[in-house]
């Protein structure tokens, strides 16, 4: 392990002199400081292996492996993922996992049960399942800052449960009543919420996007969706009189147009969340493209179909890869002065109950 | 061995050389500092494909460093984690753990959870089955459908025919016809869990006799006493519990494209639940004195109104395929009869 892997450079404003290997479209300028991209180390053909006995075992054991399976699959990206010459680290053991899991899938049980037989306790179960987004929202950040490290050094979370309710509860509310138009100044508020409430080395992150910046997205997309909706309208109309060849490439249409906003908008949620952080002075550069992005889930999509499912972790390993080419840490200094913070012990129970029922925390 | 040191207090790399011996571990610095550990109290990360070990010394400092057969030695034993990781690194054993998958899963989504949930499906208690019904058709009532136009006497005249054809059958108790006008969905007929069988006014405007809607309630009455409705519920909820279970972690990508897989799957078993219920309605009107054929003109009459979706895409076999088996089963019986 050499300790030059990352340019060191203390040139102001110098383009041609940052060497990175991450297609960096905007790059800082006025910027005096060390640039480190993000590099992914892994391996489809090695995570092939494990994802494959992942399977068989989590198959052969009913579930019960999926534990071990989680933490060797997080392990394994955490440790291909280097920065600064260092790489990431996933601390957290199967069995708090697995019990977690297993309050999670008792409860996904009696939600489906429910959602057969008893569709008024499925409602109420559904009420409850919102009220406690927040608390379930918190304690998934909580767990997976507490066990990852980097140089020895955990994170921590510290999101506050009230202003969760108030992010995650009350203004969504306030966004659906605005009819859209305060959604963006919502999720400009939530990822603020996510990104200020981490803490690491001794410094807590502060959040620097700006709620116009959100506005910039959100009108894409709205525009998108006008044009998707009135062309989609168009092919259901044709489909009337010539037949159901136009039901079927409306159909297809559908499925990508949808797939493409989808991207777009997460693509330019990660580049605004991570472009926003601000730890100590450190920043970083998040330069995902819904092009390239785009083209890798679609090919994915179509690989791991084809496959029947054997494709999965090479097209994991191949996002992987993406995301960390377009990431770059952007140092003011060498990285070193960074302390330990406190380590508290975290249950997994709320974690794995967002995971279930898909309460998506991800950046 | 060479590795890199982080003592736990900063963030400073420090890479260092690594001697093991019986009681320690020693780890010596660029510039000289060193460092000792008690090997009793080192506890290591389990091995993983080519990752780089590490070893927590003392709950604070962790050390990093490619593994070795000497490291191997020198650790305590892996475990679980062990186990697996010396399984992964078979080339022979991963594709027997791949083949085992496959077949397993394959075996278990087409056979095992539908064998699972047709039983459980049978046991449902009728009240629990009825209930769902109803909840079932407030839904579309509110939905989708309007008040029937036909006359009292009309309906009554069909509900006439309609007692006559279930009487006799194992689940003649449950049945309630209920008429309304489609609306959206139409010229159609639905069987709803528990019995209640609803009949559109467009089908009965559509139909060129009444023989033509008797086929058809005979084909929904076969939906229910193949217990169909409870089936189709109990299947769904058992692969998304199944597939839950499995891929728990995969992602956002996975869980977009389970979507397509799922609704091709259900759309096959739909389609042969269809086939089942075609297949019973035939041998009901035959043996009710009533003619198959009159169930192939009923779906001529649907394919020339609306085409025809590709059979695999649909949750109904072809209209076109659908007349053809009622015209088979029409010149089996009048074979059977002729001998």
């Amino acid at each position: 392990m050499t300790q030059g892997s990352s340019a060191s450079l203390e040139a102001v404003d110098a383009r041609a002199e940052y060497i990175t290997d991450s297609q960096v479209h905007e790059e800082p300028s006025g910027f005096a400081g060390i640039v480190h991209p993000f590099r992914f180390h892994g391996d489809a053909t090695e995570f092939f292996r494990i994802w494959i006995v992942n399977v068989a075992l989590t198959v052969l054991t009913l579930g019960i492996y999926s534990a071990w399976a989680k933490v060797r699959t997080r392990r394994y990206f955490y440790a291909s993922t280097e920065v600064a010459g260092s790489r990431m680290e996933y601390l957290a053991r199967p069995i708090p996992i697995l019990i977690g899991r297993g309050i999670a899938v008792a409860l996904l049980i009696a939600y489906l049960a429910t959602a057969q037989f008893a569709p008024i306790a499925h409602l109420f179960l559904i009420l409850a399942l919102v009220l406690a987004a927040p608390w379930i929202i918190v304690k998934a950040l909580a767990f997976r800052a507490r066990y990852s490290a980097w140089r020895g050094l955990n994170f921590r979370f510290i999101g506050g449960y009230g202003e969760a309710i108030v992010n995650f509860l009350l203004l969504p509310v306030l966004g659906l009543i605005s009819l859209g138009l305060a959604w963006p100044w919502v999720k400009a508020q939530q990822q603020a919420y996510i990104a200020e409430g981490h803490r690491f080395g001794g410094h807590q992150a502060v959040f620097r996007s700006t709620t116009a910046e959100y506005y910039q997205v959100y009108v894409v997309v709205v525009a998108v969706g006008v044009a998707l909706v009135m062309g989609i309208t168009l092919l259901n109309l044709m489909a009337m009189e010539g037949g159901s060849v136009y039901l079927g490439l409306a159909l297809i249409i559908g499925y990508f147009a949808y797939l493409a906003i989808f991207v777009f908008l997460r693509v330019k949620l990660t580049n605004l969340f991570w472009n926003g952080m601000d730890l100590d002075g450190h920043r970083f550069q998040c330069n995902l493209r819904t092009g390239p992005m785009f083209a890798i889930y679609s090919t994915n999509l179509v690989a791991i179909v084809l496959s029947l499912g054997l494709m999965i972790p090479w097209a994991m390993v191949r996002t992987a890869r993406y995301r960390a080419q377009c990431l770059t840490l952007l140092a003011t200094d060498d990285l070193e002065s960074f302390v330990a913070e406190a380590r508290h012990a975290r249950s997994a129970a709320g974690a794995e109950i967002g995971e279930v029922f898909d309460i998506d925390v991800g950046f | 061995m060479h590795g890199v040191l982080y003592l736990g207090s900063d963030s400073r790399r420090r890479p260092v050389e690594v001697e093991l011996d019986n009681v320690a571990l020693h780890a010596r610095e660029v510039d000289g500092t060193e460092h000792r550990w008690p090997r009793a109290g080192i506890v290591a990360t389990p091995p993983l494909a080519s990752t780089d070990r590490t070893l927590d010394l003392d709950d604070k400092a962790r050390l990093t460093l490619p593994d070795s057969e000497a490291l191997q030695a020198w650790l305590p034993r892996a475990g679980i984690e062990g186990w697996v990781d010396r399984l992964e690194r078979r080339w022979v054993l991963v594709a027997g753990a791949a083949l085992t998958t496959v077949v397993a899963t394959v075996l278990f989504l087409t056979l095992g959870l539908p064998w699972i949930a047709d039983r459980a499906a049978r046991q449902v208690p009728a009240v629990v089955e009825q209930q769902i019904g109803r909840q079932g058709l407030t839904l579309i009532d509110r939905a989708m459908l309007a008040e029937s136009r036909l006359s009292a006497d009309r309906q009554a005249g069909l509900r006439r025919q309609f007692e006559l054809l279930i009487a006799g059958l194992p689940r003649e108790a449950d049945y309630r016809l209920e008429f309304r006008r489609g609306r959206v969905i139409g010229a159609n007929a639905l069987a709803l869990p528990g019995g209640i069988i609803v009949l559109t006014d467009e089908l009965v405007e559509l139909a060129g006799d009444d023989g033509e809607i008797i086929a058809v309630l005979a084909h929904e009455a076969g939906h229910h006493e193949h217990y169909h409705g409870m089936r189709t519920g109990l299947r769904a909820a058992g692969l998304l519990v199944a597939l839950s279970a499995v891929t728990g972690d995969a992602g956002t990508v996975t869980s977009n494209l389970i979507a397509i897989p799922l609704t091709l799957v259900e759309n096959g078993h739909s389609r042969r639940f269809e086939r089942e219920a075609d297949a019973f309605a035939f041998d009901l009107l035959l043996r009710k004195g009533h003619s198959p054929a009159a169930f192939a003109r009923l779906m001529e009459r649907f394919e020339q109104r609306s085409g025809s979706v590709p059979g695999w895409l649909s949750t109904h076999p072809s209209s076109g395929e659908r007349a053809e088996r009622a015209k088979t089963a029409e010149a089996a019986a009048m074979n059977d009869v002729a001998d």
